[in-house]
């Protein structure tokens, strides 16, 4: 397994001078789990948000699977298998749950205007989803709120539905910005462990931004970057990052 | 609610222990003395043999009261409707539908509630006997005219979110193809083609379909509101563009704007003959019934499928549609042409209803109307588009009908009262403030004067769209949420199935990418 999924070279983004992001290199080889971590302000959002089209790059280049995408809309971008949250759940508000479900999944028959009309086209394929919708929903443990609207949803809740999307989308590549910040403690567990999970039995490969790094240095990650002031200062398997930010922790100290 | 059986378990308030019976009382008075006055009339008139009901409008007459009575009135006495309209306005209803408005069996119970009402409203305008059935072709004609207009808007700026003020802009095109096409006709390529006036229609559709796609490409690069202020200008920009137009001038050198005129419409001719003694207008309100419905088929198949769920996500979030995969651009500019097309299915309807075109006929009034009727029937329900629709129509008629109907039949304190009301208000008060008009000489009184019905029609209709973003801003019909339900439900309990249908999924995505 050493193919790359998402090679990140030199990507730079500033904000009217302020470099947010500053010559970024990693590269997330294919079915690995990868930790984004750094503090408040680091870039780690910026770095999610150039990646997927959403915010134009200064510079750089980003490869999916072996594509260069600099410069491309969002959804040529996503195309190719790669699906992101957003640090700020955006959920459609004024859909139900299982409605805001039933959109990410690729290639539904029903999405185009002709099939639209001709419901008997994509009837089953939508029962299929359904059934994924709720067994997702019942992984998630938020099943009893599948009728109702995102914009009655707790904090919480949100995240959830929010990772239940990711999942419904069938990308290869999953991006998640803070997805379980706001999540009860049993149920981030069971997150994790389903992401590896699911990782290993379909490949896929996965992005985690979280800025808490205790926290995601004991969840079993394979790589991890750690940005600040939006540069890149350490970039390896967790043992040596643990070890280099201790390091860096008592340099700081003194 | 009776006793014991709250399921909220709170304290009955005063409108749950009065609430219920007292509309189901108010409800019942009203219906009943509205049939009673409606029925002893019809009886009346024909006594007094004011209706020849041997004359072929009597009989039509006759027949349309028969079916009325003999298909709605058991309905009403079975209670049906008047236990449905209860449960519209009683606070029972939070306890039976939790859903409230949202519920799609209430959704239904005060859509036939309210097409009853639209239907006895219809019935009961004021008119001379032998105009009957011409009221009766022209206020439908009307309801189908605002509800495919309120559709296609409900299409655009209900489910997409794209604010679009340029409702007549379409009409407008759909009006001068129409009569252009099958009036005149174009020249291509040394052939002049005339069409007939379904074939017209068809092709003004397909040209407006064009420009609202080709619309998107500078608009929708706008952010929202921007889009929203260009397309206020394009009716007016149709309008001076036709006032310029040769086609719409008389033949003189100094010929103003004239328009066209004698515009055919569809079974006009079939009508030559006439042995049935049909009005031409009740075929043209059975060809809008038709329309109607088809668009009604055709937006709720749009609505509820994947394709309107797209649709519904870019109007909450559209960078997030976007993230998912879908061409936002793309799905915005097939919703603007597929609006288009429907407003222009609107535009021919309605020259072939006044069988005549001029610049004036782009009136940008048309729109605020039709937003109206998109606010009163509830954003985003196609049906609620009918009845919002149908509050347009009939205020409009009711109001325009008080100034043209026959003397003797003119509500004289009415209008009246009326009339001294808007003059204060908009005259004297309005006059002395923003106009050049004294004190002194406002607030005489001028009995001469009579009420000018289009500004009282501005002045409800307003209001009506005030009341419902304050009280009621769903409208009387709102988005009903998407809910099947799952056919396994409760019985799968881990993710080992989840990944068999990830699996499953995926490979059928495979594998349909291939074929
Ligand atoms: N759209 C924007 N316009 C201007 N400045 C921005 C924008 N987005 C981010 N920034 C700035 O870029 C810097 C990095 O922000 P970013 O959101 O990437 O941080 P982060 O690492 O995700 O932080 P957090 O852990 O708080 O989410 C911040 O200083 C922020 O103010
Ligand atoms: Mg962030």
């Amino acid at each position: 397994m050493t193919e790359v999924a998402l090679s990140v070279r030199g990507l730079s983004k500033s904000f009217s001078g302020l470099k947010a992001v500053n010559n970024i290199h990693f590269d997330l080889k294919k079915n690995e789990i990868m930790g984004l971590i750094g503090p408040n302000g680091s870039g780690k959002s910026t770095t999610f948000n150039t990646i997927t089209g959403i915010i134009p790059a200064d510079s750089g280049s980003v490869k999916v699977f072996g594509e260069e995408v600099m410069g491309r809309p969002p959804h040529e971008i996503s195309s190719l298998g790669l699906s992101r949250t957003f640090q700020n759940t955006r959920l459609w508000r004024e859909l139900t749950v299982l409605e805001n479900l039933m959109i990410p999944p690729k290639n539904q028959f029903g999405t185009s205007v002709l099939n639209a009309l001709m419901p008997w086209k994509y009837k089953k394929q939508e029962g299929e989803l359904i059934e994924k919708a709720y067994t997702i929903l019942k992984l998630l443990e938020i099943e009893h709120m599948a009728e109702n609207y995102a914009s009655e949803l707790s904090g919480g809740q949100s995240k959830l539905v929010d990772i239940g999307r990711l999942l419904m989308s069938d990308a290869k590549i999953l991006m998640l910005d803070e997805p379980v910040a706001g999540v009860a403690g049993p149920l981030t567990e069971k997150i994790f462990q389903t992401l590896k999970k699911l990782r290993k039995e379909l490949g896929l490969t996965i992005l985690i931004i979280e800025h808490n790094m205790d926290f995601i240095l004991r969840k079993g990650i394979d790589h991890i970057v750690v940005m600040a002031n939006g540069e890149e200062i350490l970039n390896g398997p967790p043992d040596i990052v643990r070890q280099s930010l201790d390091v860096i922790d008592a340099y700081l100290g003194e | 609610m009776s006793e014991g059986s709250d399921p909220m378990g709170e304290d009955p308030n005063f409108f749950e222990t009065i609430g219920a019976p007292l509309s189901k009382f108010v409800i019942v008075k009203t219906f009943g003395a509205a049939f009673k006055e409606f029925f002893s009339r019809a009886l009346d008139k024909i006594e007094r043999k004011e209706i020849d009901v041997s004359s072929p409008t009597g009989k039509v007459y006759n027949y349309v009261h028969l079916i009325f009575f003999v298909l709605f009135y058991p309905f009403l006495l079975l209670g049906h409707m008047v236990s449905g309209f209860t449960e519209v306005i009683s606070t029972e209803t939070l306890h039976r539908f939790p859903k409230g408005r949202r519920d799609k069996v209430l959704q239904d119970r005060i859509f036939i509630v309210g097409m009853t009402i639209v239907l006895v409203l219809i019935l009961i305008q004021p008119s001379d006997p032998s105009k009957k059935l011409f009221v009766i072709s022209f206020l439908v004609f009307l309801i189908c005219y605002y509800s495919i207009m309120a559709m296609g808007l409900n299409i655009q700026t209900g489910a997409t979110g794209i604010v679009n003020f340029g409702v007549i802009f379409f009409v407008g095109i759909g009006m001068v193809s129409s009569a252009v096409l099958s009036t005149k006709g174009i020249s291509l390529f040394g052939l002049k083609i005339i069409l007939d006036p379904i074939s017209s229609m068809l092709v003004g559709m397909v040209i407006s379909a064009v420009v609202g796609y080709l619309l998107a490409y500078p608009g929708l690069r706008l952010r929202t509101d921007y889009f929203a202020i260009i397309t206020i200008a394009l009716g007016e920009f149709l309008k001076r563009m036709l006032l310029a137009e040769p086609t719409f001038q008389t033949d003189r050198p100094w010929g103003s704007s004239i328009g066209i005129s004698n515009i055919p419409a569809p079974f006009k001719d079939a009508l030559d003959n006439n042995r049935f003694g049909i009005e031409y207008d009740t075929i043209l309100a059975l060809i809008a019934i038709i329309f109607m419905v088809i668009v009604l088929v055709i937006s709720k198949l749009l609505l509820r499928s994947p394709y309107g769920r797209v649709l519904r996500g870019i109007r909450e979030d559209e960078q997030v549609v976007a993230s998912y995969g879908y061409d936002v651009f793309k799905y915005k500019a097939s919703v603007l042409a597929i609006g288009g097309a429907i407003f222009a299915m609107a535009g021919s309807m309605w020259v072939w209803k006044v069988s005549s075109i001029f610049p004036g006929s782009i009136a940008v009034i048309t729109t605020f109307y039709v937003w109206a009727a998109f606010i009163i029937g509830g954003k985003g329900n196609s049906k609620g588009m009918i009845l919002g629709a149908s509050v347009i129509a009939i205020t409009q008629y009711s109001v325009d009908n008080l100034s043209t109907i026959s003397l003797a039949e003119r509500p004289k304190t009415f209008l009246a009262v009326l009339d001294f009301f808007f003059r204060i208000i908009a005259v004297d008060i309005g006059g002395a403030i923003f106009g050049d008009s004294t004190w002194q000489n406002s607030f005489t009184s001028r009995e001469d004067a009579m009420v000018d019905t289009s500004f009282i029609q501005l002045f409800i209709v307003g209001a009506l769209i005030i009341l419902f973003l304050r009280y009621m801003p769903d409208g009387i019909l709102p988005e009903l949420p998407y809910t099947p339900k799952s056919e396994s439900h409760g019985r799968f309990e881990d993710e080992e199935l989840l990944i068999e249908k990830m699996r499953k999924t995926s490979q059928v995505y495979t594998k349909e990418e291939k074929t």
